[in-house]
Order: C-alpha cells, then sequence, then structure tokens
C-alpha cells in the first residue's frame, strides 16, 4: 500500500499539498502505478517558478515523503510554471509505458520544453522520468 | 446591471453565463458531478457568515446553481473553501483558482485526479465568474 507524507505537516506548502494528494489518489484509483511509484526510489525535485515553491518528492519502497524545497540529492529535476505541470499530469500513456508527445497534450508538453517553460535536469535518468510522469498522469 | 455577491440573482446570472460557454460545453463534456465552493466569512469585508454555492454540473451544463448554507455545499463532489477575500480575486482574475489551489491559498476537497482531466472547464467557469457584473459588500 503506498503512503504519501508531508514531511513539514500542516506547513506544507501548497504544492506539496497538492502533489501529494494527486499522488495518492492516483496511486489508490490505478493500483497498477504502485510498481512505478515502488521502483522509482530515489529524489526528484519540482520547482514551479510562478509559485515561487518547490518540493522534493523522496520515494523509498512504498513511502513518498514530500518535503518543501529541496531535500537530499534529486536524480530528477523538473522547473516549469503552473500551466505546464497541468499539462504534464495531462499526458496520456502510450504503448510500452511511454509517454505519447504526438497527441494534442504531449505536443503541448514538447512546445513548453522548446520555449523553455519545461527544464528537466537528469532526463539521462530516463526510466525514473517516466515513472514520475506514469505516477502524475490523469489522462 | 450588476448582482449582489453570492444572491440568488447572481448565481442565475453565473448559472445563465456558463450555459451560454461552448468553450465550457466542450471542455466539461465528460463532466458528471456536484462542486460546492465554500466563501469565508470575513466580517472586517461585511461578509460575517460562511456561505455555500451548490453547483449541479452535468455534462457540459449547469443544471442548476444555488447559494446554499456552507453544510449544504460541502455535501458536493467536490468542494473548494476560501476565505471571501480569494474568491474575490478569482472573480476579479486576480488569482487563478487552479494557482490558488496550488498555493494552498484555496483549499480542495474531492478527487483531485478528475479535476486535473478538466482544468480547461474550470478555468471557463472562473472566466465565466468575471464576465457577470458584481457589487461587492466591501466596495
Amino acid at each position: 500500500m503506498a503512503e504519501v507524507v508531508l514531511a513539514d505537516g500542516d506547513n506544507a506548502n501548497g504544492l506539496a499539498s497538492m502533489m501529494g494528494t494527486l499522488l495518492a489518489q492516483n496511486v489508490e484509483r490505478v493500483p497498477a502505478k504502485l510498481n512505478d511509484f515502488r521502483r522509482v526510489d530515489g529524489d526528484v525535485l519540482i520547482d514551479v517558478g510562478d509559485l515561487d515553491q518547490q518540493i522534493t518528492l523522496s520515494f523509498h519502497g512504498d513511502r513518498c515523503t514530500i518535503h518543501n524545497g529541496v531535500a537530499g540529492r534529486p536524480r530528477v529535476r523538473i522547473r516549469t510554471d503552473s500551466e505546464t505541470l497541468m499539462s504534464l499530469s495531462m499526458l496520456h500513456i502510450g504503448p510500452l509505458g511511454l509517454p505519447n508527445y504526438f497527441d494534442e497534450p504531449g505536443r503541448a508538453v514538447l512546445q513548453a520544453m522548446r520555449k523553455g517553460r519545461l527544464r528537466i535536469g537528469g532526463m539521462h535518468h530516463v526510466p525514473t522520468l517516466n515513472r514520475i510522469t506514469r505516477l502524475f498522469s490523469v489522462a | 446591471m450588476a448582482y449582489e455577491a453570492y444572491s440568488d440573482e447572481w448565481a442565475q446570472a453565473y448559472k445563465d453565463e456558463i450555459n451560454s460557454s461552448q468553450v465550457y460545453k466542450q471542455a466539461a463534456a465528460g463532466w458528471e458531478g456536484t462542486v460546492g465552493l465554500v466563501v469565508l466569512a470575513e466580517p472586517d469585508k461585511n461578509v460575517p457568515d460562511d456561505r455555500g454555492i451548490y453547483m449541479d454540473l452535468w455534462h457540459g451544463e449547469a443544471r442548476d446553481i444555488k447559494v446554499v448554507s456552507r453544510d449544504e455545499a460541502e455535501k458536493a463532489d467536490f468542494v473548494i473553501t476560501g476565505p471571501y477575500s480569494r474568491w474575490k480575486a478569482v472573480a476579479k482574475k486576480e488569482l487563478d483558482a487552479t494557482k490558488g489551489i496550488m498555493l494552498g491559498q484555496l483549499k480542495l476537497k474531492g478527487d483531485f485526479p478528475t479535476l486535473v482531466r478538466y482544468t480547461k472547464a474550470s478555468q471557463e467557469m472562473t472566466e465565466c465568474t468575471t464576465r457577470v457584473p458584481v457589487n461587492w459588500p466591501d466596495e
């Protein structure tokens, strides 16, 4: 059973609270995502510039602890804006479990990358990035 | 003609505005569920009591929108809660509702993945509120 914990409790920032809820509900709704949840096994930073908020998701086994700000040593760093963050959640997952970048949500994400509204550090950790994308996809 | 904020007349005008929006009709074509908005009292802004707005939304149509008590609004499938001044900022386009949720300025209760899938519809609903002229109690 996946567990999502806010490290800062009641002082968790809004982004931590929202992403924590989204992650927990998504895994509960689609139990197949639990496999991805367990296999991330590392830290992922999400930095949303227009909100001036950063969070680090620390995945270890069945638990994900979400910290305000930067914590640990993030393997993947996603720097974006709030609108693009929502677009990332709209990505459809295609064959082989890979994000589909050829439909409308996919093209929107690619355009955000081209325009610099989405920057991903640690892209060589492709499996981690794909797992995170699948975990947050609501499409 | 401007309507008293959160009056029955305002609710009817808001419903009419939503039902005249083709953007909303398309974006919410698959939506099924009720949404409650809770406006928390701010006595110093002439809003002495909590108020609720109950919206029965179905496949791109607003079947009913009414001003209710906070308790009734909280019975909806999705509930968004915030102080009066935040809702006023949303209606005046000073605060994007999605950003407000991400910042923790508005609190969401309900299935977040579903709401994310209908981000465009919720943005259009916000647009509709901005098109309804309002007499604000603190102006």
